[in-house]
């Protein structure tokens, strides 16, 4: 494993040389920056990953459960498992998905599971990603790359191929196609994750394609190539839901494509993830996934929550008001490390301006335990001195004919020693995630 | 190509071209350049001339760096390798990760360059690249048609810029004749009358390069 910080200077000019890059909007203007790498992968264990991965089946399975009965029965909601309100009122909740009957009943395909490992050996999830979750492309062609700069480590070390997330990804596209082409639809060249759009296509072998090369004909979704239409059967959409459609979402969007929703309603093509998802995601839905997954599937929970507090409920307001500053408040309508606060660093001011807000609106946030978890060795900028900076995992669940985890997952720092927040839209870096095999 | 959009057409067709400008234009500068350095200054105003710009550079020295380097000049060799960047990154299922990183490798190149003091070394490897990524692209792209697509835009910016530069009628009439044979193995949509008049008015020595060139560009119109 040391073998590789040899190599760093070789592994970054051959990202550079791939354009592994991410696109970041700074005041108001698009630059494209690389994503720093940190050649020390984060190493999981092979029976620790056996048991992470049956808690992340088991969590997946539970949310695309829920995700089919929310916008179906909503035996949860009638059965006293989940209020309402956080439901109905999440801002992930679209009531146009209303009796929507999605292809093979899946509506999360590609989940992606944010986890820390605590300091107590645990790994607690910090947030689900079932809408858009980008980042797999990052760790699968730092993996490649990485064994070109130094291919002794992977003689030596006994890690599990990552490289097979493309395939599993054409997969879980084929079992949901409805007939005809699969394409990966990008919002735009601009978009904070084009390379990883394109990449993915490139490794897929599916069509990259704007809004524009789609058109719905009597709800079917058609191609517009140069050799004529084409049909399309299975849609990995990496625009979000807003965008999706103008005729049944937002109508001022230009990177839609009108009538899309209808031909999928219809079931003449599979959008992955579906619209709706958000609802499943939301950081107040989270609080109540354990109890999805013993009212849905019967089982105890195997992933771990961080403790969270809902300030909806008077217990748990009283718990947060009283113990604010060892909390980290998070807004539960943010995303991307935004809307995240450690009660402990607030002013005064602000302070009282936060309390004032939980008391008047609670739903709109939650409140959690500071996890103690355990920062990840990265090489400083010397590229010699390892030091110790904070990071998370996020893993990728693809759930088609089967629900599988890939083995391996976007290790992302913060290169800030006073910071959590590892997010690349806030400097942070990424690391690969090796899992070993044995 | 059963599956390339009329929008990746265009792409895959300006790639061609702003890939072959920034090559000829870095051949033109290095003999510009040589030139300039042994104080020459008539040379850029001629250069400005041919190339169809506005002398608006404030002695040969600005021209030296604005022509090359110069990202607010959109006319620079920088400004048309961002314009080839523009197209090809996203034709990367179409042309592969390994072609692509020849144009990324291209642009780290010109931005070493810009703050180089000996830029023509820069330039150089640029050249270098160029010529990789096209030896790429034969060999890593099967889809003849995406391929002969390029190689259509390279073929109509090399008689764009002969012609600017009043090249002789052989040279032409070679790059007319390479022009031919590709463009109907794509699925450009182009101008079949304008591409025969244009044939016959390269061999033609009464032909002006003023009505050829106007010809050329009506080969492939927009079309996106």
């Amino acid at each position: 494993m040391q073998e590789l910080n040899k190599h760093v200077k070789s592994i970054n000019h051959l990202l550079e040389r791939y354009g592994v890059r991410f696109g970041i909007y700074k005041n108001g203007t698009f630059k494209e920056q690389l994503f720093p790498f940190d050649p020390i992968p984060r190493v999981i264990e092979h029976e620790e990953w056996v048991e992470l991965e049956e808690g992340l089946i088991q969590r997946v399975t539970a949310l695309n459960m829920f995700l089919k009965d929310i916008y179906g029965e909503k035996k949860i909601v009638k059965d006293g498992v989940i209020p309402p309100e956080f439901v109905f009122s999440s801002s992930g909740y679209l009531a146009a998905c209303e009796g929507m009957v999605t292809p093979k009943g899946i509506a999360s395909h590609i989940s992606g599971i944010d986890l820390v490992k605590g300091n107590d050996g645990v790994w607690y999830i910090l947030e689900d990603n079932l809408r858009i979750p980008s980042g797999a492309s990052y760790p699968l062609i730092a993996r490649d790359l990485c064994r070109t700069a130094s291919p002794a480590t992977f003689a030596h070390t006994p890690v599990e191929d990552n490289r097979d997330y493309a395939e599993m990804l054409f997969e879980t596209m084929n079992y949901v196609n409805t007939g005809g082409l699969n394409v990966i639809l990008t919002p735009g060249r601009y978009n904070a994750a084009f390379f990883e759009h394109s990449y993915l296509a490139e490794k897929t072998g599916t069509v990259l394609v704007y809004n524009t090369d789609l058109i719905v004909e009597n709800d079917v979704v058609y191609l517009k190539t140069a050799a004529g239409n084409q049909r399309v059967g299975a849609i990995y959409r990496r625009t979000s839901d807003e965008y999706l459609d103008p005729l049944a979402f937002n109508p001022e969007s230009l990177i839609g494509v009108p009538g899309l929703f209808q031909a999928m309603k219809k079931g003449n093509v599979a959008v992955l993830n579906a619209p709706g998802n958000g609802v499943a995601d939301d950081k107040g839905i989270y609080y109540f996934v354990p109890k999805m997954v013993e009212y849905y599937l019967g089982e105890e929970c195997k992933t771990h929550n961080a403790p969270t507090y809902l300030p909806y409920y008077e217990e748990d307001r009283k718990y947060v008001l009283d113990n604010f500053d060892n909390l980290v408040i998070k807004d539960v309508a943010e995303a991307g490390g935004y809307g995240v606060v450690f009660g402990s660093t607030l002013t005064a001011e602000k302070k009282a301006d936060f309390i004032h807000a939980i008391k008047t609106e609670p739903r709109r946030f939650i409140a959690q335990e500071i996890i103690d978890f355990q920062d990840l060795d990265i090489l400083d900028e010397d590229g010699v001195t390892p030091v110790p900076r904070k990071a998370d995992l996020r893993a990728f669940v693809l759930a088609g004919e089967t629900v599988r985890v890939w083995k391996s997952g976007l290790t992302r720092f913060s290169r800030d020693p006073n910071s959590s927040i590892v997010n690349s839209s806030q400097g942070g870096g990424f690391k690969d995630t090796w899992v070993l095999s044995r | 190509m059963g599956t390339v959009t009329l929008g990746k057409l265009d792409n895959l067709y300006w790639l061609g071209r702003y890939i072959e400008r920034v090559y000829q234009s870095i051949h033109m500068y290095k003999s510009a350049y040589d030139k300039l350095i042994d104080k020459d200054s008539s040379v850029y105003e001629e250069e400005c001339r041919k190339m169809g710009m506005a002398n608006t550079f404030a002695s040969a020295e600005d021209f030296a760096w604005g022509i090359a380097f110069d990202t607010e000049n959109p006319l620079s060799i920088i400004s048309n390798l961002y314009r080839a960047y523009d197209n090809a990154m996203i034709m990367r299922n179409e042309i592969s990760s390994e072609t692509l990183a020849y144009i990324h490798l291209a642009l780290a190149e010109m931005k070493r360059g810009k703050i180089s003091e000996a830029p023509l070394m820069e330039l150089q490897n640029v050249e270098d690249l160029i010529l990789a990524f096209w030896g790429c692209l034969d060999d890593k792209v099967d889809d003849e048609g995406i391929r002969n697509t390029v190689k259509v835009g390279r073929r109509i910016e090399r008689l764009d810029i002969q012609l600017r530069r009043e090249a002789d009628r052989k040279a032409l009439t070679r790059e007319m004749r390479r022009l031919v044979s590709r463009i109907n193995t794509t699925e450009l949509p182009y101008n079949r009358v304008a591409l025969l008049y244009a044939a016959a008015m390269v061999e033609d020595e009464n032909a002006g390069y003023e009505d050829i060139k106007k010809m050329i560009w009506d080969i492939v119109p927009p079309f996106v």
